[in-house]
């Protein structure tokens, strides 16, 4: 993707002092893709630490360079040129889960079931995780507001 | 006089009516006429029934709105979830004009239409915006001094995109306020009671979402958690008692905010029902008389 395409393209955004941790998104998201009540078929997470009282979600960054596409021996994940979204498809995956090994987060998951790899499809466009969040702590977003909520959320402690 | 339609939803009138006794009775003295929705059926359900099946979620809010609308009057909820959805769809209604048409056409089947006239709000919201806490404040004969952990409840953020998800909390802690009890920050406000997640796993929905918030309440020194949703009191009410059976002993007071009200504005405890509860918020009660 062009360096302006990849600015537009719209993400997943996550705010962590929003978080109730209700996990509605990962409810929305195991029906939308299952039809399924559960937690486990989820394709992103809310983690919670109790001590800490804080939030934190894993969820797919639909990655410019994503290194589940590069290490993907099947050619299964891809990454589509127009939306930037990177999917798995489930004929093509052999269920190795290198992607899961090699993504920074971990976000493939292994279907015991269907032997095969899943992850975030962006619901084709519309999120459901975003559509039921309540306090709106996940939301849709260009990839360059995701860049900006990061950079003050995250690198200012980093770099503390 | 301020004229609503009261939405009671399922869980109130089915469950804890004396939510539902409550309210009528604050509704009546702060001069908040509240006319009942006849015929009104489940909101549905704001997450599952959605993604179930979006036309029919939609068709069954719009049907629940037309009743109000037929009476000329806007909507309220007392109930957390069916805010979610009867703002959502009525949101979407009003701006997708392709929506409103199939939800009419199938509405028609039942001699009904919603034109999308009508606005939704949350009974804090009108209690604190419409009523005014002026006025709420004239009714409060009997302050209560007990010392109480609140529980907003995750649909209360809802708000159009880019809003102040804290705005109808904050008219929650501020209605709480006055009933002359101490509210006790216990860190643990924004967390979820654990109810979305009983039906895909019941132990971590009891021991990773209720627990951690019962446990930082009671060692706050509460003598009472104040909530808004019935959904959230019962599984704040019903939660306590199944984590028994883990060993886990909590039996806190769990009372509604319109409970509280009308007990701060002098209404006998007796009078509200209060034995429908599962947990002792009779004795609280009682224990208020006497403070």
């Amino acid at each position: 993707m062009s360096e302006a395409l990849t600015s537009r393209q719209r993400v997943l955004l996550y705010n962590p002092e929003r978080c109730t941790g209700c996990r509605f998104c990962e409810i929305a998201c195991a029906y939308y893709h299952f039809k399924e009540i559960t937690l486990e078929k989820a394709h992103l997470h809310i983690t919670f630490n109790e001590e800490k009282g804080l939030f934190e979600a894993t969820y797919c960054q639909h990655c410019d360079e994503p290194l589940c596409v590069a290490a993907c021996p099947s050619d299964a994940v891809t990454k589509d040129p127009k939306t930037g979204w990177v999917k798995i498809n489930s004929v093509r995956c052999i269920g190795c889960r290198t992607c899961t090994f090699i993504c920074p987060l971990s976000v493939p998951w292994f279907n015991e079931e269907r032997h095969i790899s899943m992850k975030c499809d962006f619901c084709d466009g519309d999120p459901q995780c975003a559509k039921v969040c309540s306090p709106q702590a996940i939301r849709v977003v260009t990839r360059e507001e995701a860049w900006r909520f990061n950079e003050e959320t995250y690198l200012e402690v980093l770099t503390r | 006089m301020v004229r609503y339609a009261s939405f009671l939803g399922c869980q109130i009138p089915m469950r804890i009516p004396s939510i539902e006794i409550a309210s009528r009775k604050v509704f009546e003295r702060v001069g908040l006429e509240a006319a009942d929705l006849p015929g009104y059926s489940c909101c549905p359900e704001p997450v599952i029934s959605r993604q179930l099946d979006e036309t029919a979620w939609l068709t069954i809010s719009a049907r629940n709105l037309s009743i109000a609308e037929e009476l000329g009057v806007n909507l309220m909820t007392l109930c957390n979830g069916c805010y979610e959805t009867l703002v959502e769809a009525n949101g979407i209604l009003k701006g997708d004009p392709e929506k409103m048409r199939i939800v009419n056409e199938i509405l028609k089947g039942f001699g009904r239409e919603y034109r999308g006239t009508i606005e939704v709000k949350h009974t804090v919201e009108v209690l604190y915006e419409d009523v005014g806490v002026e006025r709420i404040k004239e009714e409060v004969v009997k302050p209560r001094r007990i010392r109480v952990a609140l529980h907003y409840g995750c649909h209360m953020y809802r708000e159009p995109e880019g809003g102040d998800v804290m705005r109808k909390p904050n008219m929650m802690r501020e209605l709480t306020r006055l009933t002359g009890v101490e509210i006790v920050d216990y860190g643990l406000e924004r967390l979820c009671c654990g109810y979305p997640t009983m039906q895909a796993d019941e132990e971590f929905s009891l021991k990773e979402r209720l627990l951690p918030k019962l446990r930082h309440a009671v060692e706050a020194g509460i003598d009472a958690v104040v909530l808004s949703c019935p959904a959230c009191h019962i599984q704040f009410e019903m939660g306590q008692v199944m984590l028994r059976r883990y060993g886990i002993n909590y039996n806190v007071p769990c009372i509604n905010l319109m409970e509280l009200l009308a007990l701060s504005f002098g209404v006998p405890y007796r009078d509200l029902h209060l034995e429908f509860h599962r947990s002792p918020v009779r004795k609280l009660a009682r224990m208020m008389e006497d403070v």
